[in-house]
């Protein structure tokens, strides 16, 4: 599961996520909001924050689809990056 | 000159992409997606795809809807759609199935052209009723398909005449219903003409294409690029991420978008000093230009020369411009500039009569105007002859400036206004929200955040969720135009003349706005 960090910088692109809910990993992030001008934002947001490069197969809107499937991508680029 | 240069007088769009072809005929015409489309190409693909299209057509067509997203299937398939000699009618993919279908029937479209990525679109377009011949570009569509056959294809862009109208283009309407703009090839014509005149454009040069292809504006992109013989490139979203990349890896030279793109590349750290150097020139288009947002624009894209231009659709694609020069930042906003040659301007005073005090609504007469809307009925309050000529009443306030700078953009005198680009009557959002089970009153206001504008909705009956109320605009609106933020409230305020107090919502909503972000989630 993903660290409260990932989940405060989402959740600040999330208008329509109200503050008393949880943000369930299968929530489909455009119904909360987040549409695809806001994406390239967040994205240059996550890369800031874990200094990471995610590779231009990871920059497809799909990967913004879900909390869990940005989560797992920030993941990937994380381990990627270890090795 | 050559006797071959009497081909290149023929100012029509399909005019213009022969001269580019007969400048660049092996050199791209596109850039996308990693590959490159030439000049040659694209005109053999356009003339397949118009010459199968008329093959399979009653003769007595006149009108093609052309549905495309952007790229270079979409880039073929338009130049087919003027190939084909037949008036266009841009339709976006990504629109809710519902409006494209009214502007399908207001506009009398008799058959569809579409690119590679729209057969989801088509297949929303079938279940809202919709059954016209389609000509599916890569072949295949379920019937009533039109066959792609290379024994049709045109040997030439087909022959149209001034008069004739080049495409249809839609804007927002207070009843809820788009208003059709026609616009003749002797209206763009005028256009590029002027455009060829003031710029420098050449073969080396590369075109950012930022505009959807059912917005004007994205016919400068396209027209300017392939009558100078340079090659257009697309941005996908993620290249605002990374935009100094971006440029440098396509040597874009020639950049055109809403003011909004600024700000967004600002926030992802692209503005820097120098960050845009392959930049030569810099245009915006759409939205209120702010001085800081074309100060810090000029400093990064720092060898280019920045423009401002204005222009209503039914203006044809822009009608002023402003060269922006860095020492001044007099105005807030940069001034809209002065009016193309060939048009003349008169400002009305709040009681619709010539302004004596040099700001009033500015009306436009001139060769780039729209002879009328699609429906008459819409004509009404918005044209005026003045000296017997016939002017368009943009609804803009402007004042003309004492110093030279031309006009400056006041705002609107009525409840128009423009998100990402899109013109919207706020009383047509009003009107999709009522239309939501559960909401009983509605109201819509504008607010200016971070150099762009974004709307709010404050309703009264029941209380719903945003993403309840969004999910429900979003098969209604296009989808930038959908509000950001929905406030429920069991009666509107009401101002000394008991009306609702819209400044009194657009401060509250304001205010939230400001409250609401950033949100730390120890801020519960």
């Amino acid at each position: 599961m993903w660290n409260d960090d990932f989940e405060d910088l989402v959740r600040g692109f999330l208008p329509f996520l109200p503050d008393t809910e949880d943000l369930a990993p299968e929530a489909d992030l455009k119904e909360l909001g987040l549409d695809s001008l806001n994406a390239v934002h967040l994205l240059s947001v996550l890369e800031n924050a874990y200094r990471v490069r995610f590779d231009d197969s990871a920059l497809s809107m799909e990967t913004f689809r879900t909390a869990g499937m940005l989560w797992s991508t920030v993941e990937r680029t994380l381990d990627h990056a270890a090795r | 000159m050559t006797a071959n240069l009497v081909q290149i007088t023929d100012s029509t769009l399909a005019g213009r992409f022969s001269r580019g072809l007969a400048l660049s005929p092996e050199r791209p015409a596109v850039r996308a997606d990693g590959g490159v489309t030439t000049f040659r190409e694209l005109h053999e693909r356009a003339l397949l795809l118009a010459g199968s299209a008329l093959a399979g057509l009653a003769e007595d067509t006149r009108t093609l809807g052309v549905l495309v997203g952007k790229g270079t299937s979409a880039y073929a398939t338009l130049l087919a759609g003027f190939y084909s000699g037949l008036t266009v009618v841009p339709l976006q993919p990504a629109f809710p199935a519902a409006r494209t279908r009214q502007m399908i029937e207001a506009a009398g479209v008799q058959a569809l052209l579409a690119d590679d990525d729209s057969l989801p679109a088509l297949r929303a377009l079938a279940d809202e009723g919709v059954e016209l011949p389609t000509l599916f570009a890569p072949g295949g569509h379920p019937a009533p398909g039109l066959r792609i056959d290379p024994g049709s294809a045109l040997t030439a862009p087909m022959p149209t005449r001034p008069h004739d109208v080049a495409y249809v283009l839609f804007t927002s309407g207070s009843t809820g219903r788009p208003k059709g703009v026609p616009v003749t090839h002797a209206n763009t014509a005028h256009y590029f003409a002027l455009q060829d005149k003031r710029y420098d454009f050449g073969p080396e040069d590369v075109f950012s294409q930022t505009f959807d292809l059912n917005f004007d504006c994205a016919m400068f992109d396209l027209f300017c690029a392939w009558g100078a013989g340079a090659p257009v490139v697309p941005l996908p979203p993620q290249a605002y991420a990374r935009l100094p990349e971006f440029l440098s890896e396509h040597g874009i030279t020639v950049w055109f978008s809403t003011p909004s793109a600024i700000s967004l590349v600002r926030k992802t750290g692209g503005l820097q000093e120098g960050s845009l150097s392959t930049l030569r020139w810099s245009f915006f288009a759409g939205e209120a230009l702010h001085d800081v947002d074309a100060a810090d624009w000029a400093q990064a894209a720092s060898r280019s020369t920045l423009e401002n231009l204005y222009g209503p659709t039914e203006l044809t694609i822009t009608v002023s411009a402003y060269r922006w020069c860095d020492e001044e930042r007099r105005h807030h906003v940069v001034p809209i500039g002065e009016l193309h040659e060939g048009h003349d301007l008169v400002l009305l005073d709040d009681n619709g009569r010539p302004s004596r005090t040099g700001e009033g609504e500015l009306c436009v007469a001139g060769p780039q105007l729209t002879a009328g809307y699609l429906d008459p009925a819409d004509d009404v309050n918005r044209f005026l002859v003045h000296e017997g000529k016939r002017f368009y009443r943009t609804g803009d306030r402007v004042r003309l400036a004492t110093d030279g700078a031309g006009l400056l953009y006041l705002g609107r005198r009525d409840s128009q206004v423009q998100v990402h680009g899109i013109r919207v009557e706020l009383a047509e959002v009003d009107a999709a929200v009522r239309d939501c089970e559960g909401v009983d009153q509605a109201v819509t206001v504008a607010l200016e955040m971070e150099g762009t504008v974004e709307l709010a909705v404050f309703h009264t009956g029941e209380p719903l969720s945003p993403a309840r109320l969004a999910r429900h605009l979003r098969d209604r609106l296009p989808s930038g135009v959908v509000p950001r933020a929905y406030y429920h409230i069991d009666a509107f305020p009401l101002n000394s003349n008991r009306k609702i107090d819209r400044s009194k919502l657009t401060s509250e909503a304001s205010g939230a706005a400001v409250r609401g972000r950033p949100r730390p989630r120890g801020g519960r």
